[in-house]
């Protein structure tokens, strides 16, 4: 990391920022817990979910969506070449779903009571569904983002057992889920031996298999985050209070569709600013191939949007005068000026061009979710909801915290060397006694653990 | 990029998985089917599943409401006060806030009366009163994520406070703001359609309760429109259960459907990786390839 060391006096005074909004953040938090919600946000009976849910939890986890994005490129999808790009971005998703879970601690109104959704189960509840899948989820990015830490402290031999081991873990945490979510006995069972198969099969030899990162834990991150960044959206199905501007059936599709598109925006994001706060290259190729593909996300997504506003016949609400309108029209705008903005070769091969592309990417989507959880709520009943300032000044210090905690790691950690040489000979070893099987280059007899 | 595209993939996929393509297939076609078409595809005919919910809830404790015969006294508001020791005076039910003022229900108000009159005539007063509707199929016991809501066999929706994590996801889920009589449901319903019927112009010909938002176990009687009285209009004839019922149904498809398909990809990409490596790379470098 010497490139940190010659950037010594800026990068001080972010973290010296930053740690001091941290502060502030959990000094309010602590305000928050002596003397509760009602003092410390304007949340009502009327408007119950706020800044937190709207920013912290739909927001939060959408940005946090490049970690299954680029992990299914990567390993499922044949991306190999995007590896680089990978490791940050499971980092960053990792980080996020820690900061989204600490956040919910403060948003709960009995934090103490959350473990009850692992035992006291409602199959019909989307809340339930995306208890489940944030906990699994999170426990997969860390078995995911494992190899980093145990490359650092040259465990290898511990690195060869979560490699044999993992598998076996997501098998039973995907297997129960299943169970947990329809209550069929049938289903899981089923699950389970989709997943069981895939991992014989490679065991035997007869599927190649990526050596260094086991595929179920690449499936397990893109199936559970596929079903929980669109229950998301299903959260919203049952209440008749959202605007018709937001409220439509497929709003799980929208808010699926919308992750996939702003996870790749946050990776572009994420590597260019990272690369000036080291002071190293960054991963320029990579981020242009990677732009090419951002015109054809948000282009799908605005598709759909649009197309659903002229099928449901509320297309007359988008011509009236009102802030619920602008804050539609300002959706539009903000995604149909980053589409134009990535499909202009001229913006996308220069740096500053990609990053404010990705960042009209990544506003378009905070304006939809906000525009759901927060604009597009109507109880005329109450007044209008605007968040307290404690509100934002703890959503403020959390991410800064979270800055803090990427940094430190990315400092510490060889999130930006992909594999280094040691890691890569421990368990290239490892397939040398099983050059006979079918595909020698890429199988690993898991049984032989030992050289 | 152009040999990674997903459409090689996939039908290099559907080359090699014979059978098991037509699973996929069939699991991929349901998943799109149930996510995209919503609930108007998965849900049963309406009106049957209407009757249905009808059916389950004919013999629970009801209550019925009949506006017409309420003089706006307000003891239900200090009895329920009282009995659940929510902890007022009734100096604060009583004087604290006229009818007329805009209410809602709280921690500590579980029922109140509304109140309307036509330009301020007096001989047009007309009664109402918000409550906890106990429907039969109730959004907010749908939505919590640990089931500390529970619709009982007996009627009632109660709370189980021990297991409540406060998400609040019940109060965004619930459409409603919030003379009484009480027996099973189907004998009040009875009961309602023989009051409007012997005095058809004295009663609004319907029954608030009956069908909106799938059914409530609390029924209203009125004579003036019900939205003048303080209850909410145009809320569906559809239990709220059944808006996230479908999205929540695909899912076993979508573990299995993703399943299959994301390792038959894996597959293909990998083997397709083999073989490259196998004519360029050494054996232990074959991933992790830089630019």
């Amino acid at each position: 990391m010497n490139g940190a060391r010659s950037h010594v006096p800026r990068a001080t005074r972010g973290v010296g920022a930053l740690g001091a909004l941290g502060a502030i953040g959990l000094a309010l938090i602590a305000y928050r817990f002596a003397f509760g919600l009602g003092a410390a946000t304007n949340l009502t009976d009327g408007h119950p979910w706020g800044f937190w849910i709207g920013i912290d939890i739909l927001v939060g986890i959408a940005l946090a969506a490049g970690g299954f994005v680029m992990a299914g490129v990567v390993h499922i999808f044949g991306g190999r070449r995007f590896h680089p790009l990978a490791r940050p971005a499971i980092l960053t998703a990792l980080l996020g779903y820690l900061l989204f879970i600490f956040a919910l601690m403060v948003d709960l109104g009995r934090p103490w009571n959350i473990w009850r959704a692992l035992v006291s189960w409602n199959h019909a509840s989307p809340m339930f569904e995306v208890s489940w899948c944030v906990t699994l989820y999170t426990f997969v990015l860390t078995l995911e983002f494992l190899p980093v830490v145990l490359e650092r402290l040259e465990w290898h031999r511990v690195l060869v057992r979560w490699r044999d081991l993992s598998p076996f873990a997501v098998v039973g945490m995907l297997t129960l889920f299943t169970y947990a979510m329809s209550g069929s006995v049938e289903w899981a069972a089923a699950v389970f031996a989709i997943l069981a198969a895939w991992e014989a099969l490679m065991r035997v030899g007869v599927m190649p298999r990526d050596r260094q990162m086991p595929l179920l834990l690449i499936m397990a991150g893109v199936i559970l985050s596929t079903l929980h960044q669109s229950s998301l959206g299903t959260l919203f199905l049952i209440m008749d209070k959202v605007h018709p501007l937001w409220y439509t059936p497929i709003l799980p599709l929208l808010f699926f569709l919308s992750a996939v598109m702003v996870g790749p925006a946050i990776v572009i994001l994420e590597a260019s600013v990272s690369a000036r706060v080291r002071g190293a290259e960054s991963e320029a190729s990579l981020l242009v191939a990677l732009s090419r593909a951002l015109p054809y996300l948000i282009g799908t997504y605005l598709a759909v949007r649009v197309f659903d506003i002229l099928l449901r016949g509320v297309v007359l609400q988008t011509v009236t005068l009102s802030a619920v309108t602008g804050w539609w029209w300002l959706e539009i705008g903000l995604l149909l000026t980053a589409l134009v903005l990535f499909a202009t070769p001229e913006v996308i091969d220069r740096a500053r061009g990609r990053v404010a592309a990705a960042a009209l990417t990544a506003a378009g989507l905070v304006v939809h979710r906000t525009g759901v959880s927060l604009i597009g709520i109507r109880v005329p009943e109450f007044n209008p909801y605007v968040p307290s300032w404690q509100e934002v000044m703890i959503t403020v210090g959390i991410v800064a915290l979270g800055l803090l905690a990427f940094r430190l790691a990315t400092t510490y950690l060889p999130v930006y060397d992909d594999f280094p040489d040691a890691a890569v000979r421990a368990l290239g070893d490892l397939g040398k006694g099983h050059l006979a099987a079918p595909v020698p280059v890429l199988t690993v007899n898991s049984t032989e653990t030992r050289p | 990029m152009r040999d990674d595209s997903p459409s090689l993939t996939r039908r290099g996929f559907l080359r090699r998985g014979g059978g098991a393509a037509a699973g996929l297939a069939t699991v991929g076609a349901r998943t799109a089917l149930a996510v995209t078409a919503g609930h108007a595809a998965a849900t049963p005919d309406a009106s049957a599943r209407l009757s249905s919910l009808g059916e389950r809830a004919a013999d629970q404790f009801a209550m019925l409401y009949d506006s017409t015969l309420c003089v706006g006294c307000r003891s239900c508001e200090l009895a329920c006060n009282g009995d659940n020791e929510l902890g007022r005076t009734p100096e604060q039910i009583f004087e604290g806030r006229p009818w007329q003022d805009a209410r809602a229900l709280a921690t500590d108000v579980w029922t109140y009366v509304t109140f309307h009159q036509e330009e301020e005539d007096p001989t047009t007063a007309a009664f109402g009163k918000v409550q906890c509707m106990h429907c039969i199929e109730p959004a907010c016991a749908s939505s919590c994520p640990v089931s500390a809501l529970e619709k009982t066999a007996a009627g009632p929706v109660i709370w189980h406070g021990d297991l409540c994590l406060g998400c609040r996801y019940c109060m965004m889920a619930c459409p409603f703001l919030g003379a009484l009589m009480s027996g099973t449901r189907n004998d009040l319903l009875a009961e309602a359609y023989r009051r409007i019927e012997q005095k058809p112009r004295g009663y609004i010909h319907h029954v608030y309760g009956e069908h909106e938002a799938g059914g409530t176990n609390f029924l209203h009687l009125a004579g003036r429109p019900f939205e003048d009285l303080g209850y909410r209009r145009n809320l569906p004839m559809q239990s709220y259960r059944d808006y996230t019922r479908p999205a929540m149904a695909t899912i076993p498809y979508v573990m299995s459907g993703l399943g299959l398909a994301l390792g038959g990809i894996a597959w293909v990409a990998q083997r397709k990786a083999a073989v490259a490596d196998d004519s360029t790379d050494p054996p232990s470098r074959e991933t992790g390839e830089r630019p």
